[in-house]
């Protein structure tokens, strides 16, 4: 199929399925990080990682074969720009096929910064960005030759991705849910909650999330001070607002360990504020993010009936689909656990059920509870079960 | 020393009064070890209230970071720097995940209880849990994981243990993101947790079998 068309058949559909429309086809999506495309592909990270033209074949060669309709989002080419400035909170996993987060090496700030942030922004930021890339402590000129070797692999990543892009748009028709990756130009409307500044960089996971006990009133006060800096960066384009696509966004992830009171605190309240007007003017809010979010899922009802689409991560999305299926769409399917350990047979009757299950009334989006990101997330036969499973039902065969 | 007065205090997450008794039995005003089994039976009641929604994720790192500084007060007036009678278990996070905080917190919980932590680390290869297990003779193993490929690694550590003969001589739990009761038996683990709570009472129950 042309792939211009089969985009635009993809498009549809998602249009259809994401007001509650039944499609004609339910969409496959699948967010592959390029540790486990390029395993796909038999090629390992560090030997292709300056070469955009390979890199980018390698990584789509999953794309061309698995029968996927929609791509995840940007995916990470390099290591090297970070790595020249002595970060190393990403490294390379021991087969060297993709990457993981290396969480003892991250380094965070105390306390203070949750007065700090509010007298001296861009100076804590600053504090931070050194601490985390020691090239900057370094003599002068060492530091501004590591600047340079990590602008020159920044290039060939932006290179890598930009072809990625083009590959998957042009060549495979695959359509993206984010936005801007495959090469959809729009007005950007996003919300993440304050809190991640201090979860997701200054302080990090545990301290971040036991400082809401220890010090409730400077870490309120802090994302206060974020929220009404986030608020006043907002611009409403009442035309852009009206359309659909590109979907806006917001992600979870402390999100999802917050009470009920928290979650509403540090996230929903300020996530309504800003997003609503944009839903209610017409424009589609994708949400997605790790955890387990179903203490949470029910307050998305106060948004427009059709307006959201959800990634599941931890959850059960026959849960999800009983208390929000007819309400948001649902982004879902098998776990890594099953497609690693689990027969051929129980993968096929698993996406069966979603589709039995999850599909009736439109809504839902087939996908991988979890993206792929290193080798060992997934075996290939695992995913290729899954996914010629899903087409099968999708197109009206049997599996 | 109002041991019940600790034990509230514990049971509300209120660290400045936990702390300023704690010093006190530091000081001489009361008995190290019955100070830290009214932690203890505070921390378990935590772990109650996270399962019955009343506490969330949060808390339960805060309670933990409480109980280890109450732990370290008083630890010098104890004669073997702790209480140690559940004995030793291994807990680490498996090959490839790098992710520590779920295990720092089952860590503090467990040693809190009176286990015998071996703290093997991040990235931890089968083969040196199962050699760290047969030199040590520790019977209960907890595998700690974050990511999806942690599920491969815990299998892999669980065949490890049927390779070296040594399968039916420990109890394995696995925790984590990715794992869940289909998990835990696709892995061929005993046992499972996403709570610290939980955790915390299937390995005392092993050790009470052991």
């Amino acid at each position: 199929m042309d792939p211009n068309e089969r985009r635009a058949q993809t498009e549809q559909n998602v249009r259809d399925l994401i007001n509650h429309r039944e499609p004609k086809k339910v969409p496959s999506s699948l967010n592959i990080e390029a540790g486990w495309g390029l395993m796909y592909a038999g090629v390992k990270w560090t030997d292709v990682e300056d070469d955009p033209e390979t890199f980018a074949r390698a990584y789509t060669k999953a794309h061309r074969e698995i029968p996927i309709d929609i791509g995840g989002g940007p995916t990470r080419t390099s290591l090297r720009p970070a790595h020249a400035l002595g970060n190393y909170m990403f490294v390379y996993t021991s087969d060297g096929g993709g990457i993981v987060h290396n969480q003892a090496a991250d380094r965070y700030l105390g306390p203070e910064v949750y007065d700090e942030i509010i007298t001296d922004r861009a100076g804590l930021m600053d504090r931070f960005g050194r601490m985390n890339n020691p090239a900057f402590l370094k003599p002068r000129a060492e530091a501004v030759e590591a600047v340079r070797n990590a602008a020159k692999a920044q290039l060939i990543a932006n290179q890598t991705s930009a072809l990625i892009s083009k590959i998957c748009r042009e060549e495979i028709g695959m359509f993206s849910m984010y936005g801007f990756d495959f090469g959809s130009p729009g007005f950007y409307y996003g919300y993440t909650g304050e809190f991640w500044t201090f979860y997701d960089r200054l302080r990090g996971p545990q301290m971040a999330l036991s400082d809401l006990r220890r010090y409730p009133d400077k870490v309120q006060a802090a994302c206060d001070f974020l929220y009404e800096q986030t608020k006043a960066r907002v611009v409403y384009d009442e035309e852009s607002m009206k359309q659909e696509m590109p979907f806006g966004s917001s992600m979870f992830h402390p999100e999802s360990y917050f009470s009920p009171a928290q979650f509403d605190n540090f996230y929903f309240k300020n996530f309504m504020e800003i997003m609503l007007p944009v839903m209610e003017a017409g424009k589609k809010v994708f949400l997605y993010g790790e955890g387990a979010f179903m203490k949470h899922i029910d307050r998305f009802r106060e948004t427009p009936k059709s307006s959201m689409i959800i990634v599941l991560d931890q959850d059960d999305p026959f849960e999800a689909k009983k208390r929000v299926g007819d309400w948001c769409t649902l982004v879902a399917g098998p776990k890594a656990e099953l497609l690693q350990l689990g027969t051929t047979q129980q993968i096929k009757d698993f996406v069966k059920r979603c589709f039995d299950e999850l599909a009736p009334g439109g809504g839902y989006i087939f996908a991988l509870g979890n993206g792929l990101i290193a080798a060992k997330d997934a075996p290939v036969s695992g995913i290729v079960t899954a996914y010629e499973t899903a087409y099968e039902l999708s197109t009206g065969g049997k599996a | 020393m109002d041991y019940e007065k600790l034990e509230q205090a514990m049971v509300s997450l209120d660290e400045p009064t936990v702390l300023e008794m704690m010093n006190a039995v530091a000081g001489g005003e009361g008995d190290a070890t019955l100070a830290l089994e009214a932690c203890t039976k505070g921390l378990e009641a935590v772990g109650r209230l996270f399962e019955e929604g009343v506490y969330f994720i949060p808390d339960l790192i805060f309670c933990g970071e409480v109980m280890t500084q109450a732990t370290e007060i008083v630890k010098p007036l104890l004669a073997s720097g702790g209480d140690k009678s559940l004995g030793k278990m291994i807990l680490c996070t498996v090959k490839d995940d790098m992710h520590d905080i779920g295990k720092n917190i089952v860590k503090a919980l467990m040693e809190a209880v009176g286990f015998e932590v071996l703290d093997l680390g991040i990235d931890v290869a089968p083969e040196t849990i199962v050699q760290t297990a047969k030199e040590q003779g520790v019977k209960i193993i907890g595998l700690s994981g974050v990511l999806s490929l942690a599920i491969g690694s815990m299998r892999e550590t669980v065949l490890a243990f049927e390779a070296a003969g040594m399968r039916d001589q420990v109890k394995i739990i696995i925790g984590g993101n990715p794992v869940t009761a289909a998990t835990c038996e696709l892995v061929g683990a005993d046992e499972w947790a996403l709570s610290p709570h939980k955790g915390v009472q299937v390995c005392k129950a092993w050790a009470a079998e052991f």
